[in-house]
């Protein structure tokens, strides 16, 4: 429901898992088969003389320092900030208007999504099968949709409670002037575990 | 609702499948804390601070010198390594389907919890067997709900009414994908209520 970026968390994902594989098989490699070792035994030292020797070709000037301390610093922060953006990114989605109409000639209407939100609460709370229920208005490519998410008591049909969400969803889209998509969720859990069970009907 | 057929279509597949949130978070927040000790390490080294557990260049010479070392260790640590990597590869490309179920209808996107659904077919199973709700225990999985039933000692339990009665819940519920009902009696460990 939320726009979380599900591509991106498996392609980072993916990268990581690959360069973990691929440094754990390296490793592997070089302790265990005679030539990796000895090319790897070869190649190392002259690998990190030729990195020192760049430190040491670029000093901060007064200071005995490199530049290249600077540059992995700064890299390493940039690497940080859009690991935090990429984090924070994570959820999101909710949208504040329902909907806004055409604009004519007297002015135009805007609907607060706490419109339709408090409506379906107030509405839902009145059914006894539903421990609890919570309405929030996402946004899903530009359309706003309403998300109802339940909290089922134990024994109730799932059906049932979708018609009745339905029933309940019918009766705003007409005092609205609209039809909002709507995606609704049941769900058990904790409330339900430890709230009275419903009666057989 | 044609016009919103994609719209829904796209809930559906998202309200199904997980995310992977977690798992990137994880991974992003991992290395968040290991380039922040990289920085403190240089900052460290730059401000001619002893370092907190080994400056870069000791860490660059530990790698070089990697054959050097006793080959069980390495080969363990490489194995653990690969094998992280492995399944953070895996993890990332399956499709990662949580335990819910669409239901059928017209007019929105519906998804109900596994848990409610078994606490629906075990209120009925067990109205059904005629026992203690206490005594019923349902699992519901992607294509299947595995109703057990363990009956006072004595007690007899009319198995074709107990999987009838779970079959009209499981019709009347509407599920995709569909769910096909397997009831067992229990009557092993029938010592108790």
């Amino acid at each position: 429901m939320n726009n979380t970026n599900r591509f991106l968390n498996r392609t980072f994902s993916f990268i990581v898992g690959l360069i973990l594989a691929a440094v754990g098989v390296g490793v592997i490699l070089v302790v265990t088969i005679p030539q990796v070792r000895d090319a790897y035994k070869n190649t190392a030292p002259t690998v990190l003389d030729n990195v020192t020797s760049w430190f040491v070709a670029a000093p901060i000037p007064g200071l005995q320092h490199s530049w290249w301390f600077i540059a992995l610093i700064a890299a390493l922060v940039l690497l940080i900030i859009l690991l935090m953006v990429f984090v924070f990114r994570q959820g999101h989605g909710h949208t504040g208007t329902l909907f806004t109409n055409t604009p004519t000639g007297q002015g135009h209407i805007t609907v607060d999504s706490k419109v339709a939100e408090q409506l379906m609460q107030s509405a839902l709370n009145e059914h006894t099968e539903l421990v609890s229920s919570r309405v929030s208005i996402y946004e899903v490519n530009g359309t706003p949709v309403l998300k109802i998410s339940t909290t089922a008591r134990r024994g109730v049909s799932p059906k049932q409670i979708v018609e009745d969400v339905e029933d309940t969803l019918a009766s705003l889209n007409v005092l609205l002037g609209r039809d909002v998509p709507a995606a609704v969720q049941i769900g058990g859990g904790f409330r339900a575990a430890t709230s009275k069970p419903a009666r057989l009907r | 609702m044609s016009e919103n057929a994609a719209l829904y279509r796209r809930i559906k597949r998202r309200e199904t499948h997980s995310s992977r949130s977690v798992l990137a978070i994880t991974i992003a927040v991992i290395v968040i804390l290991a380039s922040a000790y990289a920085i403190t390490e240089m900052v460290l080294h730059l401000a001619g601070q002893p370092a907190l557990v080994s400056d870069m260049l000791g860490v660059a010479q530990a790698i070089a010198g990697l054959a050097d070392y006793t080959a069980g260790i390495v080969i363990a640590v490489g194995i653990v390594t690969a094998l992280i990597g492995l399944v953070i590869m895996i993890v990332s490309l399956t499709a990662g389907r949580r335990a819910r179920h669409l239901v059928e209808t017209e007019k929105t996107s519906a998804v109900v919890d596994n848990a409610v659904i078994a606490s629906g077919l075990a209120r009925h199973a067990a109205f059904a067997g005629n026992i203690s709700p206490d005594n019923v225990t349902v699992s519901v999985s992607h294509r299947s709900a595995v109703v057990t039933l363990t009956p006072a000692i004595g007690a007899a339990i009319d198995i074709n009414t107990v999987t009838a009665a779970v079959q009209e819940q499981l019709d009347s519920y509407a599920l995709i994908p569909k769910v096909r009902p397997r009831v067992v009696i229990d009557e092993q460990r029938n010592g108790g209520s």
